[in-house]
């Protein structure tokens, strides 16, 4: 994938510095998780900062990704589980940049990794689109 | 910043100038007298010349070349090498129109190739608008001007254009010697300029020599104005300069033409920084969080205060400072808010421009009268609700207001009148269409309404219910009905009202309501399905208790559907469970025999929802769930509530619809 990033973020700053795995600012740039005993991996560009899950609130007919919606730092976030399961509760948000105001559903955070091979790779665009 | 954000970007600041574009030609054409305004001129030049520069940046060629060419017309018109005819105005803004819908093709993602055709549309309009304009006009000879030539070799091209129609003009031209303090000259000149360009026009403006005192700073100005020339000497005396009427003409002048009007637009001096909508929203939820916080704070202080003991006057004076804090977060989320707002009037230039044309196509006589172009809106509410008011117009040139003959032979004058009204009315707004036209048939709208399965009684606002506007009923209609399901439609999801009165003969009002702002609303709590929402309370009817066995019987009498019919005021309403509209299938809970029910405006009735609790009113902050938010069915956004919660603002309408829509389904699939 042709990429113009000069600089993979550091997850110790997306985890407000609470988690190790971080590494070295050159290689990598998929962030890796764990969610319902799958992998998977988010462009770590796109990731602004990973919470604790706060109390999501479910919506009215929601797609089959989409858990409900839950306030974080000020905006409200839809909630997306990756692993379409969206009834079992996260322990982690993983919050995307952008006007989306997208999170994802996360249980362990593994790391930054430059070749997210064993990871199903999400598009965050086609998460809420289905 | 990546492609999306660039585009974005472009986006925002493009829709910007195609605004000042409209409300600038508006300004333009309300002002014809004494030719076109130059310093508004000036400005719909730099509008279309900074959209070039954004399109260029942004790498949207297509938007780039229509506003070039664009440019270069305006640039011909305030040089004076194009005198402008008298459709050139209505042109521009056919113009500025077309720019719009480019730039909206661009974010919605429309195909580049069909984007460069509207390119070449506006070429060919800008080219037909060149040749309906007149060339230069002729010098005029019979002037005499004392103006130093040295002086006069330093103007620009467009300076030189200015005082030369200034002098066709014969208005009085002025050369001003003041000087100012160094250290606050940007301010006493900025003044002196701004005065002079509300009395007249400032052609140019040169550095001068100060005089002995090195701590001043001189300037030279060239100034037209009608102004009596002791006013001129008084202004500039006080500035400890001097004024010298500079132009003469053969014969005295007569009847000057008035003045431009002062309305602060005569030196560009205004103060102003574009903010993104979106940090401005995030400033008011941020605001309302603190507020909540120091809600809760002064909770548990007065708690802890009373468990050990505080003096009865600590504690008042602890809950007040509390509530001066809150009473000032408040203010600044009302201030913030009021950063949203923006005049409505930016929609009546298209507004005026469309019926103009129609009425020109269709070989009406109207007369377009618009007041409350102050008024102040959202402005996503101003962006969405522009379609829907040109629809209600269409509709009034097409079908309200009468061919001139059918106008004479119904004793009625020829021009026919269409008005677009904006006015306060408490925290709401009501935009107003009105035509003396041929009005409604109202019977045809209600055999309309039956046909389509409508009851019979139905009033004439059946006509915004979906289904009356098909096409079988456009011919019996007179094609009123066409879309305004659609109108009523956009007109809801802003959470608004619409009403029509009509009168055979005498013409049709319709009145919309509709909030000041999406972002801070009333609202009432109710609980459904252990859940917490939030409904609009300018669209609650009233609450209600209705009898639990009888709710039951009219459960079990009639599919849920299309609600389940109760009698509440002597009349049939339908009753949908709340729990049920959400997508719960969690039972309905109701004490002492009860069940507690809101009852909502819709369309032109009421249905009544039944829940669990109902909690109470607040003003709430309403936060957008971002982009995808339509996505997530009859959902309209959300409010925080304490303990770190939030509640959903439901769109009932929404709700309803998608709850038919998948009955609907699972029955079409069970059979």
């Amino acid at each position: 994938m042709d990429r113009d990033h000069t600089r993979a973020p550091d997850l110790a700053d997306m985890l407000g510095g609470e988690t190790p795995d971080a590494t070295a600012e050159d290689a990598p740039s998929f962030l890796s998780f764990e969610r319902c005993g799958r992998s998977f991996a988010v462009d770590a560009h796109v990731v602004e900062a990973i919470v604790k899950t706060p109390p999501v609130t479910s919506i009215p007919y929601p797609p089959p990704s989409v858990a409900g919606v839950a306030p974080v730092r000020g905006r409200v976030r839809i909630v997306i589980c990756p692993a379409n399961e969206p009834d079992t509760p996260s322990a982690r948000l993983v919050l995307l940049s952008g006007d989306g105001q997208l999170a994802l559903a996360a249980d362990r955070v593994a790391g930054i990794v430059a070749d997210p091979a064993n990871a199903d790779t999400l598009n965050p665009e086609d998460l809420i689109a289905g | 910043m990546d492609e999306r954000d660039l585009l974005r970007q472009f986006v925002d600041e493009a829709e910007d100038l195609v605004e000042s574009l409209h409300s600038d030609l508006l300004i333009l054409s309300r002002d014809p007298v004494g030719g076109l305004r130059p310093d508004v001129l000036n400005r719909v030049f730099r509008s279309a010349h900074s959209l070039k520069g954004v399109a260029g940046m942004a790498g949207v060629p297509s938007v780039q070349r229509a506003a070039h060419k664009f440019e270069d017309l305006l640039d011909d018109v305030r040089m004076g090498r194009v005198r402008p005819g008298p459709t050139t105005l209505d042109g521009c803004g056919r113009v500025a129109d077309e720019l719009g819908r480019m730039i909206a093709a661009v974010a919605d993602g429309a195909d580049a190739a069909a984007i460069e055709r509207d390119a070449d549309a506006v070429e060919s309009l800008v080219a037909e608008l060149r040749s309906g304009a007149a060339g230069a006009p002729e010098a005029a000879t019979e002037a005499v001007i004392d103006l130093d030539e040295k002086i006069r070799r330093t103007f620009t091209e467009y300076e030189e254009h200015r005082l030369q129609e200034n002098l066709n003009a014969r208005r009085p031209v002025y050369e001003l010697r003041v000087a100012f303090d160094l250290m606050s000259f940007d301010v006493g000149f900025r003044g002196l300029l701004e005065r002079l360009g509300a009395a007249g026009e400032v052609i140019g403006t040169l550095p001068a020599a100060g005089g002995d005192d090195p701590s001043r700073i001189g300037f030279r100005i060239i100034a037209a104005t009608n102004e009596p020339q002791e006013s001129i000497d008084s202004l500039i005396g006080t500035l400890g300069g001097t004024a010298s009427l500079i132009s003469h003409y053969p014969e005295p002048i007569v009847e000057p033409p008035p003045e431009f009007p002062a309305d602060g637009a005569g030196a560009s001096t205004a103060v102003s920084v574009r903010v993104d909508m979106g940090a401005v929203d995030d400033l008011v939820y941020l605001s309302r969080g603190l507020a909540l916080d120091v809600a809760g704070l002064a909770a548990s202080a007065e708690e802890l205060a009373v468990q050990v003991g505080m003096p009865s006057r600590e504690l008042f004076d602890l809950k007040q400072r509390a509530r001066s804090i809150e009473r000032g977060f408040s203010d600044l989320e009302e201030r913030l808010v009021e950063m949203r707002l923006v005049p409505i009037g930016q929609v009546y230039g298209r507004a005026r421009r469309l019926v103009g044309r129609l009425a020109a196509e269709l070989g009406r006589e109207v007369d377009f009268v618009t007041s409350g172009e102050d008024v102040r809106l959202d402005k996503a509410i101003v962006d969405r609700i522009s379609e829907p008011i040109a629809h209600l117009l269409r509709n009034a040139v097409d079908h309200g207001i009468e061919s001139p003959d059918v106008r004479r032979a119904a004793e009625k004058s020829a021009t026919g009148r269409i008005e677009l009204i904006a006015e306060p009315r408490g925290n709401r707004v009501a935009l107003i269409v009105r035509d003396d036209g041929a009005g409604i048939d109202v019977g045809a709208v209600r055999r309309a309404a039956n046909a389509q399965g409508l009851a019979a009684d139905e009033s004439i606002e059946a006509i915004f219910a979906p289904g009356v506007s098909t096409a079988g009923a456009v011919t019996e209609v007179s094609g009123r009905g066409v879309g305004l399901d659609a109108v009523a439609a956009v007109v809801a999801a802003l959470g608004g009202t619409i009403a029509v009165e009509t009168e055979r003969g005498k013409g049709t009002t319709f009145v919309i309501l509709l909030p000041t702002t999406l972002v801070m609303l009333s609202v009432f709590l109710v609980e459904a399905a252990g859940g917490l929402y939030a409904i609009d309370v300018n669209q609650i009817g009233e609450l209600a208790s209705l009898d639990a066995t009888y709710v039951e019987r009219a459960v079990q009498a009639t599919p849920a559907d299309c609600g389940h019919v109760v009698e509440w005021r002597g009349e049939s309403v339908r009753l949908y469970r709340l729990a049920e509209l959400v997508g719960s299938d969690a039972p309905s809970k109701s004490s002492s025999g009860v069940v507690q029910c809101v009852t909502v405006r819709i369309w032109d009735r009421d249905v009544a929802l039944s829940v669990d609790r109902l909690v109470g009113e607040r003003e709430a902050i309403v936060k957008t769930v971002g982009r995808y938010m339509p996505v997530l069915k009859g959902v309209n956004g959300a409010i925080d509530i304490e303990g770190g919660r939030i509640a959903l603002l439901l769109d009932i309408p929404g709700l309803i619809a998608e709850h038919r829509r998948l009955w609907t389904a699972a029955g079409a699939g069970g059979s």
